[in-house]
Order: structure tokens, then sequence, then C-alpha cells
């Protein structure tokens, strides 16, 4: 009964001044629709650019590092200089041992969706007297897929036929156009320790990233393992793909401890990218404040000239038998109904600028603008609106609560 | 018969400091009774309109102490004093103060509705019986604003009374008025007093309608020059 009476009170007033109300509304309409439709922008356009890196990078890689060479005796008496002569990295193969249960005790581990091992070889590919140096993985190149989603590059051929072809290679389209490579076609690709093999291009895959297509290259895992001269057991590295890629740097010290390997995270291996990301969310996140605060003070300045307009309503209020506190809902509520109004129209429209973003074409393999509607910043942004109309309505409320109306009244 | 006390005050005392200090009420102790119409009267400047409004709760600065039906009010939180208000103490001012954005009909019942005590629809019921009593039916559900002076006089009247309260005090209640309302307004305060037992305390310039009242307080210069108890 008691809020009842307060509600009707702030419902008279905003309809009285019906201008006024939509004008202060709009302005929390404006700032929340931005507030949100930023954000998505943001996200979406971060989330395209993870998972760009995601096509190249897998969330976690396992290696074993070099390592410097150590004195072969230390005195540890102090009485004797410890003499090693130029010290280097140590010559020990890259192999990492018994991979099968490497791989088997990382998929056990619960975070991990896919991790697979993988050979990687630096080679030269040929065709005729052209020549280009580029890296290949020899790795099941259906498990690659599931981390890196090989299948949408691929403009010719299929990936399963790498499967059933033991000499069958998938390149890029770089390679293929330099060196004038059709699907089917023979390529010879001599590794670093020169060992020469003659390879069936079984496909052609187009990334977004040019360097790449210019230099990668997918074999399986048993050819590749022949360019070094290696048997079927040698495995350079562990790709590793997690549920939450945010979690990488963590994981990848699990793994560190878990496997006495070297554990890779994303991040590091993408630092230049990561320090993007986080500057394009700063200054994201600075702009869409300044536009809320904007809208904040819109309903501040309205409610405030309000205010100021009806310290005699407030006298009388107050002399009938409202107390302060009443008159801090009656105005605070006002701002929130403002603020409910405002949100709502807000979200529609950060809706509507979404769905049209979303329909301009970018091209290359983005396609349409990497943007959606966002549930998660809705909420954030339907929830942010409210506190900030909240701390807009309750500032000049408490000027209000503070009328003495004995002095209006002797006026 | 002895009269039952309604409010008292002791030695209420009140300076001003603006532009110098300046003693307004000195030492002012008296008692309003049940059912008593009492008026104040004094000069400009007497300060009868101060001390009705240290008695009305809403001035809280001030030297002594003052008692509604007992209760020591001096010293009260504001929001008990705003319960108290809205419960015991009906208000009449001299520019009849509605909202003007709000019908009359709402202008007499949001009292009622702070008060709580009944629902909308017997608080809308008591209203239009205010309003009827006071000639005003026909006008419940035009805006406030839209009202000629004397019938917002009687709105405000009929918004002082709805939640029955035992003190009605009026500042200059028809120092506004023409004759004819003044009359309407007069008769419907002793009708007050005569039927229900409200007590009224009016500020007034008005001789004779302080004449017509039970009792006269005469204030000069801060100070009760009569109480005004008729022999």
């Amino acid at each position: 009964m008691k809020i009842g009476v307060n509600k009707e009170i702030a419902f008279t007033h905003l309809l009285s001044r019906k201008r006024q109300t939509i004008v202060a509304s709009l302005g929390v309409t404006i700032g929340i629709a931005m507030y949100i439709f930023m954000n998505s922008l943001v996200t979406g356009s971060n989330r395209y650019s993870d998972n760009a890196i995601f096509k190249t990078c897998p969330h976690v890689r396992i290696y074993k590092d070099d390592v410097m060479s150590v004195p072969l005796a230390n005195d540890s008496s102090g009485n004797h200089a410890t003499v090693i002569i130029n010290p280097k990295i140590a010559n020990i193969s890259k192999n990492l041992i018994n991979p099968v249960k490497l791989v088997n005790d990382i998929k056990k581990q619960p975070e991990v969706i896919a991790a697979a091992p993988l050979v990687t070889v630096s080679l030269f590919y040929n065709n005729g007297k052209s020549q280009m140096n580029g890296t290949t993985s020899g790795i099941n190149i259906m498990e690659a897929n599931t981390m890196f989603d090989i299948q949408s590059t691929m403009v010719n051929g299929d990936l399963k036929t790498l499967l059933s072809t033991s000499n069958g290679i998938i390149i890029g389209i770089g390679i293929a156009n330099k060196l004038n490579i059709k699907l089917n076609d023979n390529i010879s690709v001599i590794s670093s320790i020169g060992v020469v093999k003659l390879m069936k291009v079984v496909g052609i895959f187009k990334s977004s990233n040019v360097a790449t297509d210019k230099s990668k290259s997918y074999m399986n895992l048993a050819a590749a393992q022949q360019l070094l001269q290696q048997g079927p057991s040698y495995v350079t590295d562990i790709y590793v793909n997690i549920k939450n890629p945010a979690m990488a740097p963590a994981f990848a010290s699990k793994l560190e401890s878990l496997t006495d390997y070297t554990g890779e995270d994303w991040q590091s291996a993408n630092e230049l990218f990561v320090a993007g990301k986080k500057i394009r969310s700063v200054m994201f996140l600075c702009i869409t404040w300044a536009i809320l605060l904007v809208a904040a003070f819109g309903i501040y300045n309205i409610l405030n000239m309000t205010i100021a307009q009806k310290l005699n309503d407030i006298a009388i209020l107050k002399a009938t038998g409202f107390s302060g506190k009443d008159v801090v809902n009656i105005f605070v509520m006002e701002a929130l109904i403002m603020g409910v109004i405002g949100n709502f129209i807000g979200v529609a429209l950060a809706s509507l600028c979404v769905n049209l973003v979303s329909h301009i074409y970018i091209g290359a393999d983005i396609g349409y603008f990497p943007i959606q509607f966002e549930p998660a910043i809705t909420l954030t942004g339907v929830i942010v609106g409210m506190l900030v109309t909240f701390g807009a309505g309750y500032i000049p409320a408490r000027k209000a609560a503070k009328v003495d109306p004995v002095a209006i009244f002797r006026k | 018969m002895e009269k039952q006390i309604i409010l008292n005050t002791t030695n209420v005392g009140k300076y001003f400091y603006d532009p110098v200090k300046f003693k307004a009420l000195d030492g002012i102790t008296f008692e309003a009774y049940q059912g008593e119409f009492l008026t104040l009267v004094g000069k400009s400047g007497s300060g009868k309109s101060t001390l009705l409004y240290i008695l009305s709760t809403m001035d809280t600065e001030y030297e002594g102490e003052l008692f509604i039906e007992g209760e020591k009010i001096t010293g009260q939180k504001l929001d008990n004093l705003a319960a108290i208000r809205n419960k015991n103490i009906g208000f009449v001012f001299q520019f009849h103060y509605l909202l003007p954005e709000f019908s009359c009909l709402k202008n007499v019942m949001i009292p009622a509705l702070k008060l709580g005590k009944f629902s909308h629809e017997e608080v809308e019921q008591q209203a239009y019986q205010r309003l009827e009593t006071l000639g005003l039916k026909d006008q419940a559900l035009k805006p406030a604003s839209k009202l000629s002076g004397g019938q917002q006089q009687r709105v405000a009247i009929a918004r002082a009374l709805i939640n029955s309260p035992k003190i009605i005090m009026c500042d200059e209640p028809t120092g506004n008025l023409d004759s004819k309302n003044t009359q309407i307004v007069f008769d419907t305060f002793q009708q007050i007093c005569r039927e229900f037992g409200q007590t009224i305390i009016a500020v007034t310039h008005d001789n004779d309608f302080a004449a017509a009242s039970d009792r006269t307080i005469e204030l000069a210069d801060g100070k009760i020059i009569s109480h005004g108890f008729k022999k």
C-alpha cells in the first residue's frame, strides 16, 4: 500500500511531463543500444579473429624444447673452476618418448576436447626448377580437422582422400599457384635432411593468411616420419585443444608438470594478437561507458529540473506525512521507470543494429560481418543501464528528500 | 467538565539567525484542548506562523518541548514525525497548495493512501464523501489546477480531514478568500469541532474569524500576551 501510493505519484509525474520522460528515456535508449551494439561488435570480431588463430594454432602445443649443454662435471667444492668450452644447444632428438601413451594420458584430462600427435618437417616444394620452402605437418588429417576445421578452407579436393593416399599431400593455394600445380598433380618435396619424396596433391586449401598459404602443407604422419628417416614412434609435437581457450596458460603449465615437456599456450604463441585484443577491449569499454554516462547525465539533469520545479509539491507531500525515504522512493522510481523504458527500447534498437550489421558482406573467408546477438552482453547492458539510472536518480532524489517544507511554506 | 489536553508546549523558544540573531519566539507555554477551535492572532512578525510550524512538527529547530496527546514530540526522528503528521495532523495553507497534476479526488486521497489503513476503494469512497460534504462532488475528477481559489481551499480542507486527524492546523485559511467562501470555510471548521471533536489551531489576520472561534491566543513580539480564556 505504501509502495502503491509512491508509485502512483511517480507515474503521475512522469505522465504529466511526457516529453521530458521520453527525452530522458531516449538518452538511456541510445546509451544502452550503443553499449550492447559496440560490445557485440568487439565480441563478434574477437571471436572471429580467435577462430582465425585457432585455424593454424592449437590451444596448447606440447614439444621438447632445446636445452643448452651443461658441464659434464660440476665441481661443488669450489676449489676448481668448472671448464666447458662454448656452451650450445645440445643435439638431442626432438622426439617425444612414447607418444601414444602420452596422447592417451592427455586425452584423459577432463578439459581436453582433442589431442593429436604430429611431426613437423621443414622442407622444400619443387616442381621442375621452381622451388619454395615451407613446413609440413604430418598428422592424422581427421583429428587435425576437428581442431583447425581445415575442411572449411578447402578449395579443391577432399580431406578424406589423404587417409587412403599414403603419399598424399594437401597444400596451400599459394604453393599451388606459384608452382603451377593442380589437384592430382605430383609435387616433389625435399626435407631438411635431404630426403626426397614424390607426393600427390589430394587437396588445396586457402586460409585467411597468405603466408600460411605459401608455406604450409599437411600429409600423413608416416610420410612425414619418412621425410625425417624416423620410425613410426617419432613424434615432435602434440597439439591439444581444450574446452575453454582462455584457460590455456593454466592448462599448459599443468601439462608441463604432467609430461615433463614444454607446453606452449596460444596466448604466448600470439602475444601481439592478444595485446591488440586487449587494447581494443579497453578502447571500446571507454567509449561505451562514456555514452552510458552521457545518458545518465540526461536523467540526472531532467530529475534535477523536475525537483527544482516541484519544491512546493515535495513540501506538501512532506507536510501530509511523507518521509524523506518516501520522497527518495518517488524520484528514484521515476528514474527507474525511465530507465526501464530506455532499456527496453535500447535492447530493441541494439538488436536491430546487430541484425543490420550482420547483413553487411565483408568478403574473403569472413563472409558476413562477424556479429551476432549476445545474450550475456545484453543482460550486462541492461543491468549496467539500470544501475546507472539508479545512481542518476538517487543523487537528485536525496536532495529532494532534504527539502525543508517550512522554508518553502514561509516564502 | 474537565477538558482533555490534546497538544501542549512548555517554554518554546525559537531563534532566527539570518540576517542577525533574533528571538522570534520566547517562552511559549500553552495548551490546546480536544474539540477546541483555537485561533492564533497577532501583528505581522509576532511569531504566530513560526509557532504554528513548530506545532506542526515540521520545524524541529527550537528550544522547549512539544507534546501531542501527552507524547513528547521534541527530539523524535524525522521519519517518525512524518508518520505522526500523517496520522494526527491535517494542514490547510493560505495558498491552498494542492498537487497540480492530480485530480481533486487524488489530492484528497493521497494522505490516506500513505496511511495505508484502508484499501484503495475505501479511501476513494471516503474521499468522495468528504468532497460531497464540502459541496465539491461534481469537481472531484477535475485536475486541481482547474478549480477556483475557494474550491481549491475546500479541497485542501477535505484533504486535511481525510485521515480524521486529532488536530487540524491552518495558516491563514481564509486569507485569500472572498466573504462567501470564508463563511463556508468557517462553518466547516465549526462543524468539525462540534461534531467530530477535532481540534483546530488556526493562524489568522481576520478579526471576525478570530472573534467567532472558541478561544484566541494573542501573540506580540514572540510572547503570548493573552490566552484568551473567556471569563
